[in-house]
């Protein structure tokens, strides 16, 4: 535990020296919350009502964005360490690659989470239909498990392939459905009644609808229980292959 | 030619348990029947590692000769634990890897052939991480001493120069204090005054504190003035293994002349002498009996014989020798001598 945690401080001094904390917490959340205000008259309209994509998007595309911070820049980061012999370097020592996914994910686990609530909040005091108060506490660590599941996700897609690029481009395939299929950037209404229940069955779904029922509609969190079931067992599964593919051994 | 080959050795000793500190006695290295396959791509199978034995003593500055591919990296990182081999038993300090692989990570010291580090943290701070996994450390101010990198401790990896580089490395591996510390090609890319500079370095550890060094190289001089004994390995299999003076001796006067001419001369001509084996020239496709100056290297059985011979012939042919000279065989004949080829080859 202790080796783990002192990668994971020399994983945030990094982080704090790279331009990744001016992206993640400034960049990104600052161009979203521009992006909706200029959108903010917008609706969707759904067989279950209208729906702002000002309050659509803070809780579901922008939200993923945010949360992930700077996932292309992590993704290359540790695609890198893998290409360069980064892994291999800390394969010699005695420390294992789990510790290292983890050490990696904490820091930035509490930057998402730190993040989307500044981002709420900002989103709210802008015109969005959102709950502050313990609902925003909920949906905080709800975004810690979108981050530690795009972190995953980053991790499997790193140790599968070879070089950084091949990282991006297999990132982009996998990307395409977490975002357009799984309510993020449209309600999942909207879709015909059987894709709506394939795309339940997508990591970040239940998450989406957890948030939204929770942020704006004043749900309680144990009320989305199955989907937050759904999201623990790929947040679960992602760890486990993550630990199995990213790593230095042959 | 016969030259000394591996020998057998005894059963290695069973691991027994965590160890902290090396077993008097027991051998820093052992290795016995490595095979390592590897599948092509597209169908078949590589042996990059083909059935190798070998022991390295506690102490000893033990080195592996051979060119890029013959499987001197694969066996290394085998002994280290990053590779799983096909078969065959490998002990270090009396661990077996496969069964107690953080033991002998706590007990040896890598440094690897290419290795980035974390971009944004310091020498220091990357050493006093490095050092936090291991319960025996060095503080990281020491190790910086050491390889002479004390100015450069408040700097990242990138913004060092190569020499500097290598030598950070070699500080990373040595971390815990190891008792074996294993470095693959640690001077390739360096200029001659770098090489010499770790070559310092290397032998201070060796002989003031005493660490086993196991090293890989394909620089015959690295291996000549370093190590104590080399394995000359080619095509994954270790064509000898002896201190590079015995390699040498084994060569029965193999060796060079060497000289210059202000005029080409026939290779054909001096490859019929007596005791010449091979010719070597600058100047080909000038014509022979031009006056365009040539430098030739001959490789001799025996250069006694050679040299008279090669003198009675100047002699006769009115050809100037200039700066004649004999070169005792190196490692690099040995290996020729063993495999065939040449170590660049």
């Amino acid at each position: 535990m202790t080796a783990t945690l002192r990668l994971a401080w020399a994983s945030t001094r990094q982080l704090f020296r790279s331009r990744e904390v001016l992206f993640s917490m400034v960049v990104y959340p600052g161009f979203f919350l521009v992006l909706l205000v200029l959108f903010s008259r917008l609706q969707f309209e759904t067989s279950q009502g209208a729906a702002s994509l000002m309050d659509l998007w803070l809780t579901g595309a922008a939200l993923l964005v945010v949360a992930r911070g700077n996932g292309h820049a992590f993704l290359a980061l540790i695609a890198t360490y893998k290409s360069t012999g980064v892994l291999k370097r800390i394969a010699v020592m005695p420390v294992s690659p789990a510790q290292l996914i983890v050490a990696e994910v904490i820091p930035r686990a509490l930057m998402g989470m730190l993040t989307a609530g500044v981002f709420l909040a900002g989103g709210r005091a802008l015109g969005a239909d959102i709950r502050l108060g313990p609902a925003l506490l909920a949906v905080v660590g709800l975004a810690a498990i979108i981050v530690v599941t795009g972190l995953s996700v980053s991790f499997v897609i790193a140790g599968l392939t070879k070089s950084p690029a091949d990282a991006n481009a297999l990132e982009g395939y996998v990307n395409f459905p977490l975002y357009l299929f799984t309510g993020a950037m449209w309600p999942v209404a909207a879709f015909p009644d059987w894709l709506q229940h394939v795309v339940g069955l997508i990591p970040y779904t239940g998450i989406i609808a957890a948030v939204r029922g929770v942020a704006l509609d004043g749900q309680p969190l144990p009320a989305f229980g199955p989907e937050l079931a759904i999201a623990a067992g790929w947040l679960a599964l992602l760890f486990v292959a993550a630990n199995r593919a990213y790593r230095f051994a042959q | 030619m016969s030259v000394p080959q591996t020998v057998a050795r005894p059963e290695p000793a069973p691991a027994t348990g965590a160890r902290a500190e090396a077993q008097p006695g027991v051998p820093a290295v052992e290795v016995r029947d490595l095979v390592k396959i590897y599948p092509r791509p597209g169908g078949g199978t590589l042996r990059a590692v083909d059935g190798i034995s070998f022991e390295v003593g506690q102490g000893e500055f033990f080195g592996f000769l051979g060119p890029n591919g013959a499987g001197k990296t694969t066996t290394l990182e085998i002994i280290e634990g990053l590779r799983r081999p096909t078969s065959g038993e490998v002990r270090v300090l009396g661990v077996d890897p496969r069964r107690e692989l953080d033991q002998v990570k706590r007990l040896i010291g890598v440094q690897l052939q290419a290795a980035w580090y974390f971009s944004l943290l310091t020498l220091e701070e990357m050493l006093a991480l490095f050092g936090s996994f291991y319960p025996k450390r060095r503080p990281p101010a020491e190790l910086l001493a050491t390889v002479g990198l004390t100015d450069q401790r408040r700097a990242y990896v990138r913004q060092l120069s190569g020499g500097q580089q290598h030598r950070f490395s070699v500080a990373a591996a040595l971390v815990n204090d190891p008792e074996v510390l294993f470095l693959d090609e640690p001077t390739t890319g360096l200029d001659p005054q770098m090489r010499h500079s770790l070559w310092d370095l290397l032998r201070r550890l060796n002989r003031d504190e005493g660490k086993t060094i196991v090293l890989t190289t394909h620089y015959i001089e690295e291996a000549e003035l370093l190590a104590d004994r080399v394995a000359i390995i080619d095509h994954g299999r270790i064509a000898a293994i002896d201190s590079p003076r015995s390699l040498i001796g084994t060569l029965d006067g193999l060796g060079h002349i060497e000289f210059a001419t202000p005029r080409r001369i026939d290779n054909a001509d001096l490859g019929r002498l007596p005791g010449i084996t091979r010719v070597e020239s600058t100047g080909n496709g000038v014509e022979p009996g031009s006056a365009a100056p040539a430098t030739y290297r001959l490789a001799v059985s025996e250069p006694k014989a050679a040299v008279g011979a090669l003198l009675d012939w100047s002699d006769r042919a009115g050809v100037e020798l200039r700066g004649l000279e004999v070169v005792p065989g190196s490692l690099e004949d040995v290996f020729l001598e063993l495999t065939g080829r040449e170590l660049r080859d």
